[in-house]
């Protein structure tokens, strides 16, 4: 398989400015990581690990100081306006709080919307019937389009984040943390939908957590992180089975499994 | 680390720190009442490590903050609580004995007073050898610097080890615990358990350890009650619970977490929310979501039935006769 995102080298920086001093930290350093087309990659660390920093910069949300990220063949880092925007389009992300991703003032259907009307010259009946389509593959009753997020449970709620992830018919999507703020049994639900929509859709996962058993069941592969650089990639099995990096034989044997 | 065998071996149990009788916590807003605790009793025992299961809104915390007189004047808490073989009034008088930690280390914390002083306010010792060995039974290093350090300095495990030594300031018999891991990194986590877990051998304490999370229930706890909607839905040992679950609501809630004889398959997860206590709920509240539930689920609330030495479930399913 070939990989769909490739990382090299890569650094990022963040400056703190205080009176009469500037301080950098480095959250990633020189790290190197590739995704394969229609693979689960997940990404475990501790928090601090640089994890979320990561999918930041995939997504342009921090600006690297150094280093590529190249997807699909195209590089991303230094991309502006609408090439930026056209690639942006093929990867999405989902965050972990759903209700901090979504706007409290908007109702959902206006907010599964607004990505088609940003990156789409979708009419309003096709704009609603893909906004249809989506939202009967995520198993969401139509009545849910026409409430705010509070009126939602997690469950709804997440499902309407990635109902606005894949309006756009995405290749890639990252995932930062999308379940550790659900109870175990939705997380259950949400699990199952994401496997079953990535093998409708033939979409790659990046996905990252700090739960190795969430990992163990979606990945084809986990990387693990540690001090913003990626120290080890295996297979889960393997990983768990044969842990070859100090860090991660820690991270295996403290992690709770029933 | 689990007493479990000794329970099951038959010899006399341990002695009662508390019991709890038919509590009762109704909240009474404007919009009408809520009931989040129907009638829960239990006893902890004496140096056990009691879990407290259930999904976000079983009534784990509120019955907690009931037992400690915590809940705001809008509750009503009805029934009745023993320590060490007195009654003891539901007003707070639980309050001596016991202290609480909570999932955010944030939350037990004063940020304005150094880790020192807060020591000090609780225990009354002004003496920095003491002091600091409330911060070294929590596993804290360097225990006679971190008394100047103030809670916005330490890292989140540090926090909770910190929240801890300030719980062992109080010398409580009783620790209440709730979520304590939750909001720690994986590796912090089993630190902070295996820390708890040492605290109540050393100190003869009893732990109640509130977890939605059945690995942290597996890795410390003698004896795990699983609430659901403000009942007790299943005990019994750790061990009875996890291995054999009877209530088809623990059975779910085991077969919704990742494990490796699920990989490659999906997840059972459970279908509809937990019924939020406003309405009043006929039959077993668990029904609605349930794949057993027939006839007899939706007109009789089941009773709470013994199945084998200190193991009980409130389903009429596990009711032989039936």
């Amino acid at each position: 398989m070939t990989p769909l995102l490739s990382i090299t080298g890569l650094r990022v920086d963040y400056q703190s400015r205080q009176i009469g001093a500037r301080r950098s930290a480095t959250a990633i350093s020189d790290l190197n990581l590739e995704v394969l087309a229609g693979e689960t990659l997940a990404v475990v660390g501790e928090s601090g690990a640089g994890k979320s920093t990561l999918a930041e910069s995939i997504v342009g949300l921090v600006r690297p100081v150094a280093g590529n990220i190249r997807f699909d063949g195209i590089e991303l880092i230094g991309l502006r306006g609408l090439q930026r925007r056209r690639i942006q389009s093929r990867i999405q992300m989902v965050a972990q709080n759903p209700l901090l991703s979504l706007s409290p003032r908007m109702l959902v259907a206006t907010q599964i919307e607004e990505p088609l009307k940003v990156h789409t010259d979708f009419n309003r009946a096709r704009r609603r019937e893909r906004i249809a389509e989506i939202v009967a593959a995520l198993g969401l009753s139509e009545a849910v389009l026409h409430r705010h997020p509070h009126e939602l449970s997690g469950g709804q709620a997440q499902r309407a984040v990635l109902a606005r992830a894949l309006v756009l018919e995405p290749s890639m999507i990252i995932f930062d943390e999308p379940t550790s703020a659900l109870d175990v049994s939705v997380q259950a639900g949400v699990l199952n939908l994401l496997q079953e929509i990535k093998a409708e859709l033939k979409l790659t996962y990046l996905f990252i957590t700090h739960d190795l058993g969430v990992a163990r069941h979606l990945a084809d592969r986990i990387a693990v992180m540690q001090h913003g650089e990626v120290v080890e990639v295996q297979a889960p099995q393997a990983l768990f089975d044969n842990p070859r990096n100090p860090y991660t034989r820690t991270l295996v044997a403290s992690s709770l499994l029933l | 680390m689990s007493n479990a065998d000794d329970m099951e071996s038959g010899r006399p149990g341990p002695a009662v720190a508390m019991s709890v009788q038919d509590l009762r916590v109704t909240f009474r807003p404007p919009s009408g009442p809520v009931r989040a605790v129907r009638g829960v009793s239990f006893e902890l025992h004496e140096g056990e490590i009691l879990g407290v299961a259930g999904e976000s809104g079983c009534g784990k915390s509120v019955l907690v903050r009931a037992l400690l007189g915590l809940l705001p004047a809008t509750a009503t808490v009805e029934g009745s609580l023993g320590f060490d073989g007195e009654p003891t009034a539901l007003d707070g008088a639980l309050q001596s004995e016991a202290a609480l930690i909570y999932q955010n280390p944030g939350a037990s914390l004063n940020p304005v007073f150094t880790i020192g002083q807060q020591l000090q306010f609780v225990s009354g010792s002004t003496d920095p050898t003491e002091l600091s060995g409330f911060l070294l039974q929590a596993g804290l290093k360097d225990p006679e610097q971190l008394l100047g350090a103030y809670p916005h300095e330490f890292s989140g495990g540090m926090g909770q080890r910190a929240a801890i030594a300030l719980a062992l300031a109080q010398r409580p018999r009783l620790l209440f615990a709730d979520e304590p891991t939750t909001a720690l990194d994986v590796t912090t986590q089993s630190q902070v358990l295996e820390l708890i877990a040492e605290l109540r051998q050393r100190h003869r304490l009893s732990v109640v350890l509130i977890s939605h999370d059945l690995a942290v229930i597996k890795r410390v706890c003698d004896r795990v009650m699983v609430l659901y909607a403000g009942l007790v839905a299943e005990t019994g040992t750790t061990s009875q619970v996890l291995t054999s679950p009877s209530h088809p609501y623990t059975q779910a809630l085991l077969e919704s977490v990742p494990r490796p004889q699920a990989v490659g398959t999906s997840l059972a997860s459970i279908p509809g929310m937990v019924p939020d206590g406003r309405h009043e709920i006929l039959g077993c509240a668990f029904a609605p979501r349930c794949s057993h539930a027939h006839d007899a689920c939706i007109t009789e609330e089941p009773a709470m039935k013994h199945l084998v030495d200190g193991h009980s479930v409130r389903c009429v399913l596990s009711d032989p006769t039936r």
